[in-house]
């Protein structure tokens, strides 16, 4: 009876007791994240990189170009053409003319002199199927710009009809 | 006897309880805790700050931006660094590395400044993004854009391929 007694005060005691406890204060200091290093991840990609054509008056290499205006057989037309390359893979550019074209009249091209820097380079015996190599390209992981200055000088137009006459310069890549 | 001492015992606790005041008092005492979040906004949205984020178009002549943010309650005087190596290319082929032009860091005001930094060891830099003591009073966020431009010699002439790096962003706080 007297346990049951001391036991049943206990009770009450600690019950009472616990009216008036509380959780406890929140500690003071920095919480959340604390200024713990935070993390950008930033990507970017580096593509190959290439263009070739015939320089124009902006400074553009265009896939196109012509010499309207200008009469071939009195003064050889001249044509810059270049190329911008960053890749893994060399090649050559090279060039075919076709002489000049009017109907079955045909003026054939007596020369093309490719200048690079100050090196010039004359072809002399030139069909239509000629392939003349104009400028290379080693692999580089830079970007590189190359030019040459392309001129081509037709042969005799003795003989020849009267008329308009066109001829087809193209300029492609072949790859190492 | 012992149990008429019981008894009174148990009495003269309810008598106790039965004769308290009408009115009692108790004191609570509570204190806000000192909050510091840092991280970065993503879409304009400022109530979410990440812990991290991740952008492309790194080569960029521009830079690539990052919303960076402090929220804090706190008046403690802080120093935003950020530690960044040079972009490494990710995958495989010859090694390539491109550096770190400039973080330029804009704050909430529109003024901008190159950030100075220090040179660490492996080409690692530490750059300070801002030195600031908040001053608004309660809690609230601190915003800055950084721009982080990459060196476009470098992108002109490394190899191609996918490159990329880690920007860690740290606070220390107090004088």
């Amino acid at each position: 009876m007297n346990k049951k007694l001391i036991v049943l005060a206990l009770v009450l005691l600690i019950a009472v007791g616990g009216l008036f406890a509380g959780d406890g204060l929140p500690g003071a200091g920095l919480t959340a994240n604390d200024g713990s290093a935070v993390t950008a991840t930033l990507k970017g990609v580096i593509g190959s990189s290439f263009r070739h054509g015939f320089k124009t008056g902006d400074g553009l290499y265009q896939p196109t170009a012509n010499n309207d205006g200008q009469d071939a057989f009195t003064t050889p037309p001249q044509l810059i053409y270049g190329y911008e390359a960053k890749n893994g893979v060399g090649f050559t550019s090279v060039m075919t003319v076709s002489g000049f074209k009017n109907g079955s009249n045909v003026v054939d091209i007596a020369s093309v002199t490719i200048t690079v820097g100050d090196v010039d380079t004359v072809k002399n015996t030139i069909t239509d199927s000629t392939e003349i190599p104009v400028l290379t390209y080693t692999p580089s992981n830079s970007l590189v710009a190359a030019e040459a200055t392309i001129k081509v000088t037709p042969g005799s137009t003795e003989g020849k009809d009267v008329g308009t006459y066109e001829s087809e310069l193209s300029i492609s890549i072949v790859t190492e | 006897m012992k149990r008429y001492v019981s008894i009174i015992i148990l009495l003269a606790m309810a008598l106790s309880l039965g004769s308290a005041p009408n009115q009692v008092t108790i004191h609570l005492t509570t204190s806000v805790p000192e909050v510091l979040i840092h991280g970065f906004l993503k879409d304009g949205d400022t109530t979410q700050i990440y812990a991290s984020t991740s952008e492309s178009d790194a080569f960029n002549p521009n830079g690539v931006q990052l919303t960076y943010a402090v929220k804090t309650n706190t008046a403690i005087p802080m120093t935003v660094y950020a530690t960044v190596a040079p972009f490494t290319r990710s995958d495989s082929g010859d090694p390539g590395e491109v550096g770190i032009s400039d973080i330029i860091v804009k704050d909430a005001n529109g003024a901008e400044s190159n950030s100075a930094f220090d040179q660490l060891e492996g080409n690692k830099r530490e750059y300070q993004l801002a030195s600031f003591t908040p001053n608004k009073g309660g809690m609230a966020v601190y915003a800055y854009t950084l721009t982080v431009i990459a060196n476009q010699d470098d992108v002109e002439n490394a190899p191609s391929g996918n490159y990329s790096t880690t920007v860690s962003i740290g606070i220390t706080t107090g004088n």
